[in-house]
């Protein structure tokens, strides 16, 4: 991997939640709102059982839902209150990545006839269109472009020093605790990384040498104490990883699949690199 | 993998590391207060698996009905591509796959399949998963089609339960009686959505005495204890009945249901899988939103360890007429399309072993980011030391029809 560093791209400024507003569901033409409910960080398990936790590791303030009858048919909205906008969209690129846009939707946004994902602000909002009826996917175009219409476009782009041309398209995603990092690799139990719901990891797939490899950038607030996320990810590494050499600012492992890691400390970073198929140098 | 270039990259971007982290900093942005972590985070606690009482569990006798069955190990595997084409149900053919499927597995036809699973007086519970209604609920086909044997086999539909943790995710998946007459459908709990979310007051789930008016379906002498407790909060209470250290099993479970059949949905959670033990594990009991965090997928495995469900489990059908290959145990509409299979087994453990793996490779030809540490399959493994079930893939007979 040449020249391939830092962050990827998305790096965004925080939007204050005072200044995120509830957007509002108006029914489409002919539709009636049968049922409308909320749920808190508190009763999100009541809603996602099972799901909730990931919501709260990002950053969770209040789930909104809204229920759209026509006839039979139904349309239900989940918009997801998250604390700051790296959490609305910690969230989605978890839940949608690779993205699959649907034409017509102003909004970042991925979806089918199913359902439809919009990330806009601190807001992650999932239109469920169950029985997957194609006649109303031009009512989940318009609620998606209603309600993101009521949010402030705030996100901005961070420069990206990254080879883009390495970067696997749609592998971007971003971590603040160990549901999300176990989506993509278990360094260890707990919160391994020590990102605490607080400090940020992202994470993408690049090739290297006709492999994907993926990259792990955690950032802290100072070198002292990246040093220790560092020596305690070397003391409590997972079993099925074995460290092969070490020294004070890397440490090289091999794991189950026979496939090589390497973690280094580089300042306040860490930086981890996985699924590296030879032995890397330290 | 090459490594130079590190502190000076970026050149083609115009940003250099120096510059980038200055200004993130500068903006607080993705940083939040540095000061405030260093003072808060001295050191990481690493988390210790909290004690249960499964030793308790298994000192209780084996029956002959007890897991892993008549076939430990033994998966088969049945699809037909026609019986879920364009989101529409094939119940003829779903009925078919269902019928082929016993006939595999047991080498018996149907009908004589019958007396190795049941006897007459059996009061029989259909464990259903709802979760996920329309989208990627138990197929209402599927429940047609065990209910049609047992009744074909002698046993009438008013000793058949069709169950979940929660009646009104029954009802929103279309379990009503109504749709199945004669059979009775129990939720074991009732939760008051609009009482939790602060629209309602809490008369309909909170008694004046203070206690859930569903405390009485759950029997306090037959419980799951691990040394974690649920939260004290009404939100908790109102969806987990009660929140100390005890998750009661239902007395339907304990009292009434004599056999056991489980038909989940084929669908992942995380990088595991949510299917046959998850669906007993986590909807045979109470106050289970405690266990996610320190226990998860041991609960799958302790929580059917207990005779209520070791000794009443014959059999598992796995339904992945549609699957749901990430997003997971969330609906995900993105991550779910027809894949027109039934996976059946006595035992629990193996056919979820045989589904993760299944998944797995289903994710990976999908491109679905996918993490194999084997700490995701620990609790198959675990359920085989314990007797409950064979996990290890050499000792699996898999069988494709």
């Amino acid at each position: 991997m040449c020249k391939f560093s830092f962050f990827l791209l998305i790096l965004l400024f925080a939007l204050p939640l005072s200044a995120a507003a509830v957007p509002t569901v108006a029914p489409p033409p002919g539709w009636q709102m049968e049922s409308r409910n909320s749920y808190s960080a508190e009763n999100l398990y009541g809603y996602i059982d099972g799901g909730a936790e990931l919501f709260l590791e990002f950053g969770f303030k209040e789930l909104k839902t809204v229920h759209l009858t026509r006839g039979k048919a139904q349309l239900s909205v989940e918009m997801y209150q998250m604390t700051e906008i790296m959490s609305a969209l910690g969230i989605y690129l978890a839940k949608c990545s690779p993205e699959t846009p649907m034409d017509g939707v102003v909004p970042r946004n991925s979806g089918d006839r199913y359902q439809l994902a919009v990330v806009r602000g601190c807001w992650f909002i999932f239109i469920n269109n169950f029985d997957g009826n194609r006649s109303h996917l031009q009512q989940m175009r318009q609620l998606a472009n209603q309600l993101a219409a009521q949010i402030p476009d705030k996100l901005m782009a961070w420069p990206c020093p990254l080879d883009r041309k390495r970067l696997v398209k749609g592998s971007v995603r971003l971590a603040r605790g160990p549901v999300a990092l176990q989506s993509v690799y278990t360094l260890g139990e707990g919160d391994i990384l020590q990102l605490n719901r607080q400090n940020w990891a992202m994470v993408a797939d690049y090739r290297s040498k006709g492999k994907t490899e993926t990259l792990v950038l955690a950032v802290y607030a100072d070198e002292p104490f990246a040093r220790k996320v560092f020596s305690s990810l070397l003391k409590n590494l997972d079993p099925y990883l074995k460290v092969i050499r070490s020294n004070e600012t890397a440490f090289i492992f091999q794991d189950y699949a026979g496939e090589y890691g390497i973690a280094s400390i580089h300042g306040r970073i860490l930086d981890i690199r996985l699924h590296v198929i030879s032995v890397p140098e330290m | 993998m090459e490594r130079a270039g590190y502190n000076s990259l970026d050149k083609d971007m115009g940003v250099n590391r120096r510059e980038f982290i200055g200004l993130a900093a500068a903006t607080g942005l993705l940083l939040g207060t540095p000061l405030v972590w260093a003072k808060d985070q001295t050191g990481r606690k690493v988390p210790t698996r909290p004690r249960t009482n499964i030793d308790e569990a298994m000192k209780a006798k084996k029956t002959k009905w007890s897991i892993p069955g008549p076939f430990p190990g033994k998966v088969v595997r049945v699809r037909d591509e026609r019986a879920m084409k364009d989101g529409k149900m094939n119940g003829k053919v779903v009925d078919a796959m269902f019928n082929r499927g016993l006939i595999s597995l047991t080498g018996k036809k149907p009908a004589e399949a019958f007396p190795l699973f049941f006897e007459k007086s059996d009061v029989v519970g259909i464990k259903v998963n709802p979760v996920g209604p329309g989208l990627i609920a138990t197929r209402l086909e599927v429940v047609d089609a065990v209910i049609a044997w047992l009744e074909a086999g002698g046993i009438p539909r008013k000793q058949i339960v069709i169950w979940d943790r929660f009646d009104y995710m029954l009802k929103d998946a279309g379990f009503t009686e109504e749709r199945f007459p004669g059979v009775r459908i129990a939720g074991l709990q009732t939760m008051d959505e609009a009482a939790a979310e602060g629209k309602r007051d809490d008369s309909r789930w909170l008694k004046p005495d203070g206690h859930h008016v569903s405390e009485e379906n759950f029997d306090k002498d037959v419980f799951y204890f691990a040394d974690v407790d649920g939260p004290k909060a009404k939100p908790y209470l109102n969806q987990h009945v009660f929140n100390g250290k005890y998750s009661y099993f239902g007395k339907l479970l304990t009292r009434e249901l004599t056999k056991i059949i489980n038909i989940p949905v084929f669908k992942n959670t995380g990088n595991g899988i949510s299917m046959a033990t998850k669906n007993l594990g986590y909807g045979s009991i109470c106050n289970t939103g405690r266990l996610h965090k320190p226990l998860f997928f041991n609960v799958c495995t302790e929580v059917l360890a207990f005779p209520c469900i070791r000794n009443k489990l014959v059999l598992n059908i796995t339904d992945g007429l549609r699957g749901q290959f990430d997003g997971g145990p969330m609906p995900v509409a993105k991550f779910v399309r027809e894949y027109n299979t039934l996976h059946m087994s006595t035992d629990p453990f193996a056919v979820d072993a045989v589904c993760h793996r299944e998944l797995v490779a289903e994710r990976k030809k999908q491109g679905v980011r996918v993490n194999e540490n084997p700490v995701y399959t620990e609790y198959l493994r675990y359920a085989q030391k314990l007797g409950l079930g064979i996990t290890i893939a050499e000792s699996i007979q898999y069988v494709q029809v």
